[in-house]
């Protein structure tokens, strides 16, 4: 880890305000060479300004913003090695594609023929050589996109600032924008800063995630970090769907807090060390942990089976309640399962939907289970947050 | 089927008066301006309609020297008015684009128009005294001054009308891109709004050539051609003034529709 190479961009202790409004509030963070980072977070989170700060569009009020190294600070927009990717794509409608790609090289002074051979060989690889000599204004949104990632790559900046490139797009032609983005980003191994409100687009893309919320960074981490293991319930709450449900803890037996719920029903969560016996917790866990199975059966055909043997919930499984299926809801690949449990109130279940029909029947007595390591302790802390937004 | 007729019937009268309407004002409109045209072809001193065709009264204006320096004076005024109000107008209009916000936002899109309902006699007067009274002379540049600032209005409304639909964001990723603010005017707004300044640009010098009342009051001695058609007018009627006439017509017309032209066809 000390050979790391030093961040591409490092923003430090950045606030900004519009009037008395705070958009973005003490926001510290560090981008890696090479990295797909995204910032994600709902509308009005601060997440465009924090980028717009990056490419020398909104100035701080307070902090500083480096690139390679280099304060940037002070310096326009037009004086930064950052290049954007607009949400509108804004390219020049009086130019053709060629003479948009080329525009940043032409200001550069690049030498013409470098210009020509680079802006080809960029048109090439997002996808749209041959499409030089067009307007802008005669080419399809998938198109026009390609060209504004085009036209700022073509720069070879040392950050890509892209504002919710793919939001203008159909959600078919986005999925297939978002692999091609990935491809693109890894081929050229350029530094992408993302900003999107779209948590599946976020995980499905970026090496890490930054999540906004009312003007502050709440986590930083992986995909797989922010998803299991997320930080407060807001950052929970917006990167998938979630249970959650209070508990009073029975007992404590080392780092997992068990709370019996009576009738052999039990949950258990791993908590830190602080966690007493009494105390009450709010525990989630993602709809697509929690099995179902009926009351009958021993343990869950083909998923686990650990439970073997034993026909109501029992100690040598984690977590188990019952309940009694309320809807079924069929999703194409999946299916969910709305569950009201006496013990814990209504839990949804995501299942890979059967193949013939669905499992269980609104009505149906079943008995819900899932791991400990999937639940996860909620902090209470930035939960009013997570309701506001 | 009746319900059908009915409106039917009504629409074969509707049309019928529409087409009455039209045929109406185009007569009133252009048979006055036709029988000028006409009567300047004329072969002889008189005014009727059925005299032979010849070029003599145009011959002879273009050999009127004060014609000709009227002419002159004219086009000055014309191009002149035209560059400084468009340098005006589009500053001012990229300015109030930029600053009309919230309350303010009426008054910066409304003063600029004021002068659209000053009549005109009394800016004129107005205009003349306080030349006399600052000790500016009469002159062609003390007309061309007024002319701008009765220009500037139609200018701003043309601007205003193509800068609402500027996209400021292109501004940005021009910026983004390495541009400085005179690359950015010189390669992106410029060419973006150069319909819109054209068409202000025509419709600019369509105002100038045919402006009486402010040339009338401050031009001086060195009058424009409006003003030596009112002042041959006093001296007697002949062909000659037709021909002065039909060459103001033909030059505020086709200015006109030059600024239709450009103003249509501006890049949405």
């Amino acid at each position: 880890m000390t050979d790391q190479p030093p961040p591409v961009v490092q923003i430090d202790r950045v606030t900004k305000y519009f009037g008395s409004v705070t958009a973005v509030h003490d926001v510290s963070l560090d981008i890696r060479e090479g990295e797909f980072f995204s910032l994600l977070g709902p509308s009005g989170c601060g997440k465009s300004t924090t980028l717009r700060m990056v490419a020398g569009f909104e100035e701080p009020d307070r902090g500083s913003i480096a690139i390679l190294g280099i304060d940037v600070t002070d310096k326009p927009a037009n004086k930064r090695n950052a290049n954007m990717v607009f949400q509108n794509y804004e390219l020049f409608p009086h130019m053709t594609v060629h003479e948009n790609v080329s525009y940043g090289l032409k200001i550069k002074r690049i030498p013409k023929g470098e210009a020509r051979n680079r802006t080809e060989a960029m048109l090439e690889t997002v996808g749209v050589g041959g499409l030089g000599h067009r307007r802008a204004s005669q080419l399809s949104g998938g198109q026009q996109q390609r060209v504004a990632l085009a036209r700022a790559l073509v720069n070879e900046p040392a950050v890509l600032l892209l504002d919710e490139p793919l939001s203008a797009l159909d959600a078919k032609l986005r999925k297939r924008m978002q692999l091609e983005l990935k491809t693109i980003q890894h081929k050229l191994g350029t530094t992408f800063i993302y900003v999107t409100h779209d948590q599946e687009e976020a995980l499905l893309m970026s090496d890490r995630i930054g999540i906004m919320s009312n003007g502050e960074l709440l986590q930083v981490g992986s995909a797989r970090e922010i998803y299991e293991s997320p930080g407060n319930s807001f950052v929970a709450d917006f990167v998938g769907s979630l249970n959650d449900f209070r508990l009073r803890v029975s007992a404590v037996e080392g780092h997992r807090a068990i709370a019996r719920l009576g009738d052999g029903q039990q949950v258990a969560v791993g908590v830190t060390a602080d966690t007493e016996a009494g105390s009450s917790l709010r525990v989630a866990i993602r709809p697509e942990r929690v099995r179902l199975r009926s009351p009958g059966d021993d343990g869950d055909r083909g998923q686990r089976s650990e439970a073997a043997g034993d026909a109501a919930p029992s100690g040598t499984e984690d977590c188990a309640v019952f309940g009694v299926v309320g809807e079924v809801m069929y999703l194409g690949p999946l299916t969910h399962y709305l569950v009201d449990t006496p013990a814990l109130g209504r839990l949804v279940s995501q299942q890979l939907s059967e193949r013939q029909h669905a499992r269980f029947r609104p009505g149906d007595q079943v008995v819900l289970s899932w791991e400990a390591d999937g639940a996860f302790v909620l902090s209470d802390q930035g939960d009013d947050d997570g309701r506001m937004a | 089927m009746s319900r059908e007729r009915h409106p039917r019937r009504r629409g074969v009268l509707g049309r019928l008066t529409a087409r009455t309407y039209v045929a109406l004002v185009i007569f009133f409109l252009f048979a006055p301006l036709l029988i000028v045209v006409v009567v300047s072809f004329n072969s002889t001193p008189n005014m009727n309609l059925h005299a032979g065709f010849s070029l003599r009264w145009y011959r002879q204006i273009a050999g009127d020297p004060l014609v000709v320096a009227a002419f002159g004076r004219t086009a000055l005024a014309a191009v002149c008015t035209a560059v400084i109000s468009a340098v005006l107008g589009l500053s001012g209009a990229l300015g109030a684009v930029r600053l009309a916000k919230g309350r303010w936002r009426t008054a910066v899109f409304t003063i600029p128009l004021i002068p659209l309902a000053v009549p005109a006699l009394l800016f004129g007067v107005g205009l003349a005294t306080f030349y006399h009274s600052v000790g500016v002379g009469f002159s062609i540049w003390a007309v061309i001054a007024g002319h701008v600032i009765l220009a500037l209005p139609f200018v701003f409304l043309v601007m205003g009308a193509a800068l609402e639909r500027f996209r400021f964001s292109l501004l940005e990723a021009a910026r983004d891109l390495g541009a400085g603010t005179f690359t950015i005017f010189r390669t992106v707004t410029m060419p973006l709004l150069r319909p819109a300044v054209l068409g202000a640009m025509f419709l600019s010098m369509a105002i100038s050539v045919d402006e009486f009342v402010i040339a009338f009051f401050t031009a001086g001695s060195q009058q424009t051609l409006p003003l030596v058609l009112y002042g041959r007018i006093n001296l007697g009627v002949n062909p000659g003034l037709n021909a002065i006439g039909s060459v103001l017509l033909v030059v505020t017309m086709a200015l006109a529709f030059l600024a239709a032209r450009t103003s249509v066809l501006e890049i949405p």
